[in-house]
């Protein structure tokens, strides 16, 4: 749970650094290009741009890299094991091979080449969304996508989410120890049977919290309308200027990445 | 004039619990109303019937005069507001400034105003430099005091509140109770408050109503209320602690003392009266016993 809480704490988009400061939707702007060019590219060049350059920006405002490497953990144990499967199973020249168990596994060239670009991608994605979700704040990306018309509903959940995530975690942790503290997770059993009423519990609280959620918000004249209510100040000219830059910085990168 | 009157309500939950019996009450514009009762009499349904949160199987409730169903949706809701007991209930923006937004933006106030209400409201709980944090960050007592200031941001009439000071510690119960005692001195808010915590009652409140089995069995004044301590322990209330010191060293040691204090302010000037100045230690051996 210690690590889950590690992974979802958002304190570092509530500080006030450069980036912070840097309107949102030049920053959406960023990562929104940059991520379609990260997954159209065909060479791993320019998912390692993203990753290195992401990594810069996010050291100049002195984020750890035992956070990065917390939040960057499962994704790249995914993408461990995409360039493992694409490795065994892709490919006919055979690069590296052994027995495991009885069984032969045989690397392939082509394979590792597919799987090292799928790996990539993943580190250059993930990386951009950490940029993202580092240096702005729940609210701010709600007020950008009210900005560019994106459905209120969807809005709505999004707040909701990230509302009640940090709740999620908090009532998983009672019971955890709750459980814990009455021998729960003693044995492989017992940790089994306690994860299954743990999971049916969450359930039931979790509805029965929408419900109260639910009434409260009707009790202050909630009747679908919005959720959220602040607003996003005029784009300046440093915004624009901020853009410009953007642009020009990402027509670079698809240069190398794709005509280099 | 009663701001609120509640006439033989009568509810039964849908797995069979009959949590209100006949309920009356009347709340007075302006006052500070206790509903005292132990866990299960019924506090927070009779509550919850007085927005019109749930609706009663039999019995009325008015609102200025007015049954609540003759209100237009939404409109008892702007003049009763509900601070529910649990914080993580009603707190269901991002950021502690969004949450007191929600309110005056379901009533259809503009931007400006929305804004102006929310730090208004913040202001009155001590919560202002606060606005931009994060909701899940918050303290237990920051939480319940956000609650309240959501509530005060669409500015109600009647302010009603669900156990506010359950687990907060003694700093916080002291901070709430001060918020409340505020709003209902200086700014004339009606505040109707349920609770099992008699020690607040006779500090802050105008008027105590008893609650058990759904019913509300007495009605008046702490110093009224607050006389018969065997019969509040066959309801599984007690005296404030410190009517209870007082009611021990007057029948026990059989000190004269009538009436009984109820506060810590009024038990000590019955105190300084009873080992007063003059001839202290004369008077003193004169009143206790060898």
């Amino acid at each position: 749970m210690e690590i889950l809480k590690h992974v979802v704490m958002d304190h570092f988009a509530q500080r006030r650094n450069w980036l912070t400061n840097i309107e949102v939707r030049v920053k959406l702007f960023y990562i929104g290009i940059g991520l379609i060019l990260n997954i159209l590219s065909n060479d791993i060049t320019l998912p390692l741009l993203f990753f290195v350059i992401s990594l810069i920006l996010l050291m100049t405002i002195k984020v750890s890299f035992i956070t990065l490497g917390l939040r960057m953990m499962m994704p790249f144990l995914f993408g461990i094991f995409i360039l493992i499967i694409m490795g065994l199973h892709r490919g006919e020249t055979v690069i590296f091979s052994g027995t495991l168990l009885g069984y032969e596994l045989a690397f392939k060239k082509e394979g590792l080449q597919v799987g090292l670009l799928l790996f990539t991608k993943v580190a250059g994605g993930v990386m951009l969304m950490l940029l993202l979700s580092f240096t702005t704040t729940i609210t701010k990306i709600c007020m950008a996508a009210r900005w560019m018309k994106i459905p209120e509903t969807l809005i709505e959940v999004l707040s909701f989410v990230y509302r009640y995530l940090f709740l999620l975690i908090e009532e998983t942790e009672t019971m955890m120890s709750s459980q814990r503290s009455r021998l729960g997770y003693v044995t492989w059993f017992k940790t089994i049977k306690s994860f299954g009423s743990l999971g049916g519990t969450l359930i039931i609280r979790s509805i029965i919290r929408a419900e109260n959620a639910h009434i409260a918000m009707v009790s202050r004249g909630y009747d679908g309308g919005r959720v959220l209510t602040v607003q996003l100040t005029p784009l300046a000219g440093r915004d624009y200027a901020l853009f410009l830059s953007c642009g020009l910085l990402l027509t670079a990168l698809s240069y190398l990445g794709f005509f280099w | 004039m009663f701001k609120i009157k509640v006439d033989d309500l009568i509810h039964k939950y849908p797995d069979g619990t009959q949590a209100l019996s006949g309920a009356n009450i009347d709340v007075k514009e302006g006052e500070f109303l206790a509903i005292l009762g132990a866990n299960g009499s019924g506090k927070t349904t009779l509550l919850k019937h007085f927005n019109g949160l749930l609706k009663p199987a039999s019995g009325s409730v008015t609102l200025d005069n007015k049954a609540l169903s003759a209100f237009k949706s939404g409109e008892v809701f702007r003049k009763v507001g509900m601070v529910f007991q649990d914080p993580s209930d009603q707190l269901i923006a991002p950021t502690v400034e969004e949450d007191v937004a929600f309110g005056p933006t379901n009533l259809g106030l503009n931007y400006d105003e929305t804004m102006s209400r929310v730090n208004t409201a913040l202001e009155l709980v001590k919560m202002k430099e606060f606005a931009k944090k994060a909701i899940h960050a918050l303290s237990y007592g920051q939480s319940k005091r956000i609650c309240i200031a959501g509530i005060l941001a669409m500015e109600p009439e009647v302010l009603i509140l669900d156990e506010p000071t359950s687990g907060l510690d003694p700093d916080g119960v002291k901070t709430v109770m001060k918020i409340l005692n505020d709003l209902n001195k200086k700014q004339g808010i009606t505040i109707i408050l349920a609770t099992n915590s008699v020690d607040l009652v006779p500090v802050h409140m105008d008027r105590v109503a008893i609650m058990d089995k759904g019913v509300v069995l007495q009605e008046g004044t702490p110093e009224g209320i607050f006389t018969d301590s065997e019969k509040l322990n066959s309801l599984k209330l007690e005296l404030p602690q410190i009517a209870q010191l007082m009611e021990v060293l007057r029948d026990k040691e059989k000190l004269p003392i009538n009436p009984l204090p109820l506060t810590i302010g009024q038990a000590r000037q019955e105190l300084a009266h009873l080992f007063s100045r003059e001839g202290d230690v004369r008077h003193a051996d004169s009143i206790l016993p060898a």
